[in-house]
């Protein structure tokens, strides 16, 4: 394991009104480790993967990325350092191919938006990466398809390859295989964490299917009531009996 | 296939088509050029000047409505901004040449572009309708008021026939300087915003606008700073609107304040949307249309304001976005669908 962590949350809380949705969580995520994030509805998943991406503000706490304070940075320029998420309901662009979009997405990691005169899809360098990384997630067969016309399992997979395309250094994934067939599941989390392993992307994944969890996960940290109830290997988190207590058996 | 946006995809395919219509573009471009000489019609050629210099607004209006997705009621502050600034930088510096001039009202337009934008980009849909169109007010209002004593309130002020690269065009025969210079000029601006516009909305550029039009979240969460480009989106759209304003300034020979009025930005609006706002032509036919429309409404009936609004209501409720240019176009594809069919 990496000696520094890219990522690293201290003591971080987020109020709305008199709930505290998440009260203090200090963890840190490496560059090479798969982390689940487990826990009970309302345990605070989603809003601390909203804080960290800046998709809301901290009341209190800081988020380090890359050894430096990121706490009020823009999302933009999170996004442009390497701190990149995917939807759990899928953010794409309608009225445009799966094409553009992904083309969309490698253009805007290499900072290209503001080139004026070079028609996109005669931009070869962006044009073959682009089909490339649709190859790489089984996308080309959509390629030309507008995806508003999509089944919902494959805007998912694009979705998380949009995000997957920034090549980011940790990628947060919000249940990325919710909607998904259960027999692609498995085929879209091993698309993704091959993927990842090759190219140093740090994982970090909210999912309510524990086989999921139990079968991705080098780490695991349960999250109930805003608060990390356990932070450790998959086993140890497993085994533990509060995590049985609270999250296992509350039938997530 | 989508009449929105032409699509990528097969290569081969978008090259063949855009040597389709590089050329049909081309015998258009010199049909017209030749049309005034032949014809020496000077009502239509006068017409035919009008439509394209409004065909160059609507085409910088559709960049913020069609690409970038927002709804500007105040364009009629940048339309205006270069009808002034041609007759305020000849009236007051003394320039004369009618490149600078443009150039100047683009600049200017451009200027007044990134004001109303940055003031107004962090809303949305009616916010940003009624923003745009109160601060476009503001500048009817000091226009109206003369202000600093340049605008002469609504009397208006006079715009004289500028020079065109030193060569005194102003001093040819009204006719002949309609005919074969000043038509022609607003021709070629119209071909150069055309050219220019189908790049730049084709290149990276347009494609993040698309991407702020379609998903602002996704937009940010992929690096862009979507308030920024939405800026850059109102800046361009503005300096080819004060391009269209300036050309028109010249053409009419005297402007008033109404060029800056809400009912201004409704006529721009109306264009684009008649024309199709999902399209990139459509803007140019609805320009066409509305102009039309109007001339021959106002020689039938005095009620034809309600003509035009049963027109446009008729067009939106049946082709939305497409516009007539869009339904055209799905038309002959219809057809030739079927022919291959058979």
């Amino acid at each position: 394991m990496s000696t520094e962590p890219i990522l690293k949350t201290e003591n971080v809380r987020k109020d709305f009104g008199s709930i505290v949705a998440v009260d203090g969580v200090s963890v840190e995520f490496y560059d090479d480790e798969i982390v689940g994030i487990i826990g009970p509805n309302g345990a605070g998943k989603t809003t601390f993967t909203n804080l960290i991406s800046g998709a809301l503000p901290l009341t209190d706490g800081t988020i380090v990325f890359d050894g430096e304070d990121i706490s009020s940075l823009q999302k933009y320029k999170r996004v442009r350092r390497g701190l990149v998420r995917s939807f759990q309901i899928p953010q794409i662009y309608d009225e445009m191919t799966v094409f553009e979009n992904m083309q969309a997405s490698v253009l805007s990691r290499k900072q290209e938006n503001n080139r004026l005169f070079m028609p996109t899809n005669r931009d070869s360098a962006s044009v073959s990466e682009t089909e490339r990384l649709l190859e790489l997630f089984n996308l080309e067969a959509h390629a030309d398809d507008h995806t508003e016309h999509l089944p919902h399992g494959v805007r998912k997979v694009l979705d998380v390859a949009m995000s997957f395309a920034l090549e980011p250094e940790i990628m947060i994934l919000d249940e990325p295989t919710s909607g998904v067939g259960s027999r692609e599941k498995n085929a879209v989390m091993e698309t993704i964490t091959e993927a990842a392993v090759e190219q140093h992307i740090g994982l970090i994944f909210i999912e309510h299917d524990m086989e999921l969890i139990r079968d991705y996960s080098d780490r695991i940290i349960a999250l109930h009531e805003g608060r990390v109830l356990a932070d450790d290997d998959v086993a140890a988190v497993m085994e533990s009996e509060e995590v049985n207590q609270f999250i296992l058996e509350g039938g997530v | 296939m989508s009449t929105r946006l032409p699509t990528f995809g097969n290569v081969e395919l978008t090259e063949t088509l855009q040597d389709w219509r590089l050329l049909s573009g081309i015998v258009l471009f010199v049909v017209l050029a030749l049309y005034p000489g032949i014809t020496l019609n000077a009502y239509h050629t006068r017409l035919l000047t009008w439509i394209m210099c409004f065909a160059i607004a609507a085409m910088g209006f559709n960049i913020v409505l069609g690409y970038t997705g927002l709804l500007s009621f105040g364009h009629a502050a940048f339309f205006g901004t270069g009808m002034y600034t041609v007759v305020l930088v000849m009236g007051q510096a003394g320039i004369n040449d009618l490149v600078v001039l443009l150039l100047l009202a683009m600049i200017m337009s451009g200027i007044v572009g990134a004001i109303i934008g940055a003031l107004s980009v962090k809303t949305h849909e009616i916010y940003f309708a009624l923003l745009t169109l109160a601060l476009a007010q503001l500048l009817y209002i000091l226009a109206v008021r003369d202000i600093g004593g340049l605008t002469r309130g609504t009397d208006g002020i006079g715009v004289s026939r500028p020079d065109f690269f030193g060569i005194p065009v102003s001093e040819l025969s009204a006719q002949i300087y309609l005919l074969g210079f000043y038509y022609h000029v607003v021709l070629v601006a119209l071909a150069a915003t055309i050219v220019l516009l189908w790049f730049v909305l084709r290149s990276p550029f347009g494609l993040t606008l698309k991407m702020i039009r379609e998903n602002e979240t996704r937009a940010e969460m992929t690096g862009v700073p979507v308030l920024r480009y939405r800026v850059y989106s109102m800046i361009l759209s503005a300096m080819i609107v004060g391009l269209g304003g300036a050309l028109y300034a010249v053409l009419i020979g005297h402007i008033t304040p109404e060029y800056l009025d809400w009912t201004m930005s409704g006529e721009i609006v109306f264009m684009a949307l008649l024309g199709g706002i999902g399209t990139f032509f459509g803007p140019v036919i609805g320009a066409g249309g509305f102009i039309m429309l109007q001339e021959l409404a106002l020689s039938y009936t005095e009620y034809w304001h309600f003509t035009m609004g049963l027109v446009l209501f008729v067009v939106v409720l049946t082709l939305r976005e497409n516009g007539i240019w869009g339904g055209a176009k799905t038309l002959v594809e219809m057809i030739t669908d079927r022919r291959g069919e058979q």
